[in-house]
C-alpha cells in the first residue's frame, strides 16, 4: 500500500512526500509501528531540503486522519540512515532490514519490511542527503517550524528539537561522521557477484531448522556508499557481464531439479489438518517447495491492518508437513492479504540461491486493493532465473475478462527491483521458468451445474475441459500466452462444503470448477504429476499440487573460471592495445666539441604504432621547461596517425645567456627529456656531450687573467676563472699577474686598426657566419696569426664579444649612475674611474679606438653619432635585463658615450 | 592495465616499468609518487644488480609514499648455468627488509602470477581499512611500480619475452 498518500495529506503547502514506509521502532524489547515518510521542501530561491517525518499511526494509513505527527528529523549534513545488520546476527533472507537513523542528536532503529519498496525509500533517503560539497549551503530547515508544535509531546522534546535543528545548520560534522569515500571504491562496481562463491552461506543459531538461510543479494552492502554506488555500474563491469551471459553455455550444464508447486484456497480457515497428504506423501524429497495460499483470512483486519495470525499458522502448517526426508531453509514469504506464497529449498541448495526478490500486485477494489491480484518471487537458482507466481483472479463465471486483465496487470505491474538500479526492472516474462499457481477462478461454462456434476462422475474430465474457461481463453490467447498446463486428471477442486468431499450445496449451488491451476512457461520443464488432494477438507477448494524436473543451468566453476578469465585478459588486451606507444629511432644523444654560437642538430623518429597518439614533451618535475636553455625540440608536440612517423630535431646552440655557466662548470651539456604520450607512457631521452670554452661568455676580468689562450688552459681552471669575482682592484695576489686588457679584445681591435679604420661602413655591415666561427677559433685558441677575415667579420665579431660580456663593460651597477650624469663630462668621468680596473681599462681602450676610427670619417663615413648609438647600447646594458628599453634610457646611454667621442680623454 | 583476482575481489592493476638506468633516476623518484606497490628486481645472473637493490631501497624509501609495499624479485631465474646470486642471497636481503621474496623468470612465467598477485594481496591488506565493508564488491585500481635493476642491455624487440604473461 502506498502509505505515503495519508503523509501528504498532513503537509502544508509546497511540501512532498516522497515516499512512506511502514516500519517498527524498535527501543529495547518494544517495538512500536511508525509511519516513516521522506518529505521534501522546496526553497524559494531554489535548491531542496529533506526532512523525515515519523508518524504514529492507528491502522494501515490511508488518510490524513489514520496519523499523527511524532517527531522530525531533518535530513541534515549529520544524518544517516544505514542498514545495519541487528546484533550481528545474520542476515535471514525475507526478514525484515534493520536500519539505524543516526544524527548528531539521535539513534533509532526501525525495521523496516522486507523488498523493493524497503529499498526505494532506502535510496531516496539516501538521494535526500545533503551532498558533501562544502560550497553547497547547508540545509537551514526554517520550513520545518510550523510542524514543530504538532510534534507529539511538545513539551519534553522542544528542547530537545532546538538543539537538533541547531547543530543539522551548523553541519558542523559532517565531513568525519560519514563513510563517504567508499563511494569512491564502491564505484567501480561489483563483478562476479552472480558467482555461487560470492554467495555466502551462513549457519544460523536460531532453533529453527528452516531458517538456515541464504544472503540475500538485494542489499549486500549495507553502506549507503554502496545504494549510491549501484547507480553508476563501470561500464567494464557491464561489458564482462554480457559477455559472460553471451558465453553462458560454455560454462554451464543442464541439471534436473525437482519441483513441487502447489495451490489451495483456504477460505480463510486456520490449518485444521496435516498438510502432509499434498506436500510429501508419495513423492520423493523435491528439491524446491513453491506453496501457495489464497483467502487466507477474509477478516477485514487483515484487509486493512495487512496483519493476520493466519500467516504464521499456515506457514508452520507447511512447514510442518514438507518432505521429511530432506531439510529445507525458507527461501521467502510474501503475502498479499489472503495471497501468500512460500519458497523452500533444500538445505544443500540454499547457497545457489540467490538475487531473491518478491513483490505482490493488488487488483482488487480500486484495481489497487489486495483481495485479488498476485505476489511473486523471484530468484536465481545456480544460474537460471526463476520467478514463481500465486494469484488469486477475480471471482464470478461471467467475470472471465475481469480475471484477464488481472492476469495482464499482474504481468505489467508486477516489477522487481534489479541489483543495477540503471537497469529497467525486471518483470515475470524477463526470466527463464516461471512457474504459476493461484485460484484463477476460471469456470466451466454452457454447461448446468448437474451436467457438470455428471460427467465428473463418469469421470469425463477431457469432455468437461473442453467448456473451461481458462482453456477457451488461453486459446483465444487472451490469457497466458505461452504458457502450458498439464492435463487435468482430476475432478474440479471447487466448490465443496467445508469438511467434505461434497458439492456446494449452498444457497449459492456453485458449480464445480478447476479454479485451482498451475501452469509454467520455459524450456526443460518436464511435469511429472498434476493433482488434487480430496483427502484434505479444510476448506471448499481441494489442493491442488504440480511437480516438475526442471532443468537447471548449473556454473561449472572451473570452465566458468577459465571463461571469466578469458573475458578479462581479452579485455585487458583491448585496453592495452589501445594504450598509445611508439617506437624511437634513438634515445641517446651525444653532442660533441659544442662551441659558442655553433648549431648541432641530432635528429630521431617517432614510430607511432597502432593507435593514434599525442605526444609531447613534458616538464620534468619541479622545472619550467622541458629542457635546458641551451637545447629545443623542433616539433615539441605533435600527433601522430596510426602507423606514421615523424622526425625530430633536437637543436643545440649556445649563445651568451648560456656560455658563462657552461665555461664556469655549474652547466654542463647534459639533459634528459621526457617525451609523453598522453594516455600512454614516457620516454626518456638523454643528452650528452662536451662543450669547449670560449672568450664569447666569459667575463672580462676572467680573460684579464689568462695569459693563454682559453682552450689551452685546464678546463678547471677556465672554471675556477670564471667564477672568480669582479675585482675592484688588482690585488696582485696569488695569481700570475693580469693583463691590463683581454688579449682578445686587442687582438680584434688591433686587426681592425691595421685593417679597417678606413673601411667604409664599418660595424653597420653583417660580417659572415662561417667567418665568425674561424675568428671564434683563432681568438679561443691564440692563432691570431691565422687571422684572415672580412674587416666586417671581426668587427661584428667584436660587437658580439662585447654583448657576450655577463658583466658589461660599464657595469651593472653603475648603470643608473651614467645615465643620470649623462650631459655632464666631468661627472661621467668620475663615474667612469669608479669602474673596476679592467673595465676602466677597455673602456678607456675602446674609446681611444673609437676616436681613432673618426680620425678616419672622410673614408669610413663614421660620426660620433653612429658609434654612439652602436656601442651605447653594447657598453651600457641595463640591469633590467631583456625588457625592452625606453627610448628615453637609450638616447641617455648614446648620450654619455658620445661625450667620450667629442672630448680628447 | 592488468586485472587479477586477489581474495575474490576483482582488482585492476596499473603497471608502470621504471627506468633503471642511473641517470634517469632524479626523474623516475619522481615517478615513486604514485605507487603503491613496487617490485624491485634484481638479475639472479648479476651480482651488480643484487647490490644495487639497497641503493634501491633507500630511494623508494625516501620517495615513496608512506606504506608503499615492497617485494624482492631475482628474475631469471630460467639462467641456472650463469646463476650468481643465490636464492638464499635473495631470501636474506628481503628479510633484512622484511620484504616477500620470490625467484621469478620472465621467459618460462615462473612465479610471474604469484608475485603479482601477492603484492597485490599486500596493497589491498594496507588499504583494508577503505575496503571494509565493501567486500567482494569492489574492483579498486592499483597502481604498481615495478622498479629494475638495470643491467645496461638494450632495450628492444627483446623485451618481448616479457608478454608472454600479458
Ligand atoms: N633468460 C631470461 N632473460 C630475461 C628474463 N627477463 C628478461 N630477460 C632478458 O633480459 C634483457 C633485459 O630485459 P629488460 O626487460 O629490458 O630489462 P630492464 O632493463 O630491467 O627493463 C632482455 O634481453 C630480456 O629478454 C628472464 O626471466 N630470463
Ligand atoms: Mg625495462
Amino acid at each position: 500500500m502506498d502509505q505515503s498518500v495519508a503523509v501528504q495529506e498532513t503537509l502544508a503547502e509546497g511540501e512532498y512526500c516522497i515516499i512512506a514506509v511502514q516500519g517498527m521502532l524498535c527501543e529495547g524489547d518494544s517495538r512500536q509501528s511508525r509511519l516513516l515518510g521522506l518529505v521534501r521542501h522546496r526553497l524559494e530561491h531554489g535548491g531542496q531540503e529533506y526532512a523525515l517525518f515519523l508518524y504514529t499511526h492507528r491502522r494501515m494509513a490511508i488518510t490524513g486522519d489514520d496519523v499523527s505527527l511524532d517527531q522530525i528529523v531533518p535530513v541534515s549534513r549529520d544524518f544517516s540512515l544505514e542498514e545495519v545488520s541487528p546484533d550481528g546476527e545474520l542476515y535471514i533472507l525475507g526478514s525484515d532490514v534493520t536500519v539505524q537513523l543516526d544524527t548528531s542528536e539521535l539513534s533509532l532503529v526501525f525495521q523496516l519490511p522486507f523488498g523493493s519498496h524497503t529499498r526505494m525509500f532506502l535510496q531516496e533517503v539516501a538521494r535526500a542527503c545533503p551532498g558533501f560539497d562544502p560550497a553547497t549551503q547547508n540545509p537551514e530547515f526554517q520550513w520545518l517550524s510550523p510542524y514543530r508544535c504538532t510534534e507529539l509531546e511538545p513539551e519534553l522534546r522542544e528542547s530537545q528539537t532546538q538543539r537538533r535543528w541547531n547543530s543539522a545548520a551548523g553541519g558542523s560534522n559532517f565531513d568525519d561522521s560519514r563513510p563517504n569515500g567508499k563511494g569512491l571504491l564502491g564505484d567501480q562496481g561489483s563483478w562476479g557477484q552472480d558467482k555461487p562463491e560470492n554467495v555466502f552461506t551462513r549457519q544460523n543459531k536460531s532453533k529453527s531448522d528452516f531458517t538456515n538461510m541464504v544472503r540475500s543479494s538485494t542489499i549486500t552492502v549495507s553502506d549507503k556508499a554502496h545504494i549510491l554506488s549501484m547507480q553508476k555500474f563501470g561500464l567494464r563491469d557491464t561489458i564482462v557481464k554480457s559477455h559472460l551471459i553471451q558465453k553462458e553455455e560454455d560454462y554451464t550444464y543442464i541439471q534436473n531439479f525437482r519441483f513441487f508447486v502447489g495451490t489451495y484456497n483456504v477460505n480463510g480457515q486456520s490449518p485444521k489438518e496435516c498438510l502432509q497428504p499434498w506436500l510429501s506423501d508419495g513423492i520423493q524429497a523435491p528439491d524446491v517447495y513453491c506453496v501457495g495460499f489464497q483467502e487466507l483470512d477474509l477478516s477485514k483486519e487483515a484487509f486493512f491492518f495487512h496483519d493476520t495470525p493466519k500467516e504464521e499458522e499456515w506457514f508452520k502448517a507447511v512447514t510442518d508437513a514438507l518432505h521429511p526426508d530432506a531439510k529445507y531453509a525458507k527461501v521467502k514469504l510474501i503475502r498479499l492479504v489472503g495471497i501468500m506464497l512460500l519458497l523452500y529449498v533444500k538445505q544443500e541448495h540454499a547457497a545457489y540461491i540467490t538475487e531473491v526478490e518478491a513483490e505482490t500486485v493488488g487488483t482488487g477494489i480500486m484495481g489497487r486493493m489486495g483481495n485479488k491480484g498476485g505476489v511473486a518471487i523471484r530468484f536465481r537458482f545456480h544460474n537460471t532465473s526463476i520467478c514463481v507466481v500465486n494469484s488469486h483472479l477475480a471471482a464470478h463465471t461471467e467475470e472471465y475478462e475481469r480475471r484477464n486483465q488481472d492476469y495482464r496487470d499482474i504481468c505489467s505491474r508486477m516489477q522487481f527491483c534489479q541489483i543495477d538500479s540503471s537497469l529497467p526492472p525486471l518483470t515475470i516474462n524477463k526470466h527463464d521458468v516461471i512457474l504459476w499457481l493461484g485460484d484463477l477462478n476460471y469456470r466451466i461454462e454452457e454447461l448446468d451445474v448437474e451436467k457438470v456434476k455428471k460427467l465428473i462422475e463418469e469421470k469425463a474430465f477431457q469432455t468437461l475441459y473442453a467448456y473451461d474457461q481458462l482453456k477457451s481463453q488461453v486459446a483465444a490467447k487472451a490469457v497466458f500466452e505461452g504458457f502450458t498446463e498439464g492435463q487435468l486428471t482430476f475432478q474440479p477442486t471447487y466448490k465443496y462444503d467445508t469438511g467434505s468431499d461434497d458439492w456446494d450445496t449452498s444457497e449459492k449451488c456453485r458449480a464445480p470448477a478447476w479454479c485451482d491451476r498451475v501452469l509454467w512457461k520455459g524450456k526443460n520443464i518436464t511435469q511429472l504429476s498434476y493433482q488434487s488432494h480430496m483427502a484434505l477438507k479444510t476448506s471448499d477448494h481441494k489442493p491442488v499440487s504440480s511437480v516438475f524436473d526442471i532443468g537447471v543451468r548449473v556454473v561449472n566453476e572451473e570452465l566458468y573460471r577459465k571463461t571469466l578469465e578469458e573475458i578479462v585478459r581479452s579485455l585487458d588486451k583491448m585496453e592495452n592495445a589501445n594504450i598509445p606507444s611508439v617506437s624511437l629511432s634513438k634515445r641517446e644523444f651525444c653532442f660533441q666539441n659544442v662551441k659558442y654560437m655553433h648549431l648541432q642538430v641530432e635528429s630521431f623518429t617517432i614510430h607511432n604504432g597502432q593507435v593514434p597518439c599525442q605526444f609531447e614533451f613534458i616538464n620534468k618535475p619541479d622545472e619550467e621547461s622541458y629542457c635546458k636553455q641551451w637545447l629545443n625540440a623542433n616539433p615539441s608536440r605533435g600527433f601522430l596517425l596510426p602507423d606514421s612517423y615523424i622526425e625530430i630535431e633536437l637543436e643545440l646552440f649556445v649563445n651568451k645567456t648560456t656560455a658563462t655557466k657552461l665555461n664556469s662548470g655549474e652547466d654542463k651539456i647534459e639533459d634528459i627529456l621526457v617525451l609523453h604520450l598522453e594516455r600512454g607512457k614516457d620516454y626518456f631521452l638523454s643528452v650528452s656531450g662536451n662543450y669547449l670554452p670560449s672568450c664569447f661568455g666569459s667575463p672580462i676580468h676572467t680573460l684579464c687573467y689568462m695569459r693563454e689562450p682559453i682552450l689551452d688552459l685546464p678546463l678547471e681552471t677556465v672554471r675556477e676563472l670564471t667564477l672568480m669575482p669582479v675585482q675592484t682592484e688588482d690585488d696582485g695576489s696569488q695569481l700570475e699577474k693580469p693583463m691590463e686588457i683581454p688579449k682578445e679584445l686587442w687582438m680584434m681591435v688591433d686587426y681592425l686598426y691595421r685593417n679597417a679604420v678606413q673601411q667604409e661602413d664599418l660595424f653597420q655591415q653583417p660580417g659572415l657566419r662561417s667567418e665568425f666561427e674561424h675568428i671564434r677559433d683563432c681568438l679561443d685558441t691564440g692563432m691570431i696569426d691565422n687571422l684572415s677575415a672580412n674587416n666586417h667579420s671581426v668587427a661584428e665579431a667584436l660587437l658580439l664579444f662585447l654583448e657576450s660580456l655577463p658583466e658589461p663593460v660599464i657595469c651593472y651597477s653603475t648603470y643608473h649612475n651614467c645615465l643620470e650624469c649623462s650631459g655632464n663630462y666631468t661627472a661621467s668621468k668620475q663615474v667612469i674611474s669608479t669602474l673596476p680596473t679592467f673595465h676602466k681599462n677597455v673602456f678607456n681602450y675602446l674609446m681611444a679606438f673609437l676616436q681613432e676610427l673618426l680620425k678616419n670619417s672622410a673614408k669610413n663615413h663614421l660620426d660620433e653619432n653612429i658609434l654612439a648609438s652602436i656601442f651605447g647600447s653594447l657598453l651600457l646594458r641595463s640591469p633590467a635585463g631583456h625588457q625592452k628599453l625606453e627610448m628615453a634610457e637609450k638616447k641617455k646611454a648614446q648620450e654619455f658615450i658620445h661625450q667620450f667621442l667629442c672630448n680628447s680623454p | 592495465m592488468k586485472t587479477i583476482e586477489v581474495d575474490g575481489i576483482k582488482v585492476r592493476i596499473q603497471i608502470w616499468d621504471t627506468a633503471g638506468q642511473e641517470r634517469y633516476q632524479t626523474i623516475t623518484k619522481q615517478y615513486y609518487r604514485r605507487a603503491q606497490g613496487i617490485f624491485l628486481v634484481y638479475d639472479i645472473s648479476s651480482e651488480r644488480s643484487y647490490q644495487h637493490i639497497m641503493k634501491w631501497v633507500s630511494d623508494v624509501d625516501e620517495y615513496a609514499p608512506e606504506g608503499v609495499q615492497k617485494i624482492l624479485i631475482g628474475n631469471k631465474a630460467d639462467e641456472e648455468q650463469k646463476r650468481q646470486v643465490g636464492r638464499e642471497q635473495g631470501q636474506q636481503l628481503a628479510k633484512e627488509y622484511g620484504m616477500d621474496f620470490y625467484e621469478t623468470s620472465a621467459c618460462t612465467n615462473l612465479n610471474i602470477k604469484e608475485s603479482f598477485t601477492r603484492l597485490t594481496e599486500l596493497v589491498l591488506q594496507a588499504h583494508r581499512k577503505e575496503l571494509d565493508g565493501l567486500q567482494t564488491r569492489a574492483s579498486n585500481e592499483l597502481a604498481l611500480a615495478e622498479l629494475e635493476e638495470d643491467e645496461g642491455k638494450p632495450e628492444g624487440p627483446a623485451n618481448s619475452s616479457k608478454t608472454c604473461w600479458c
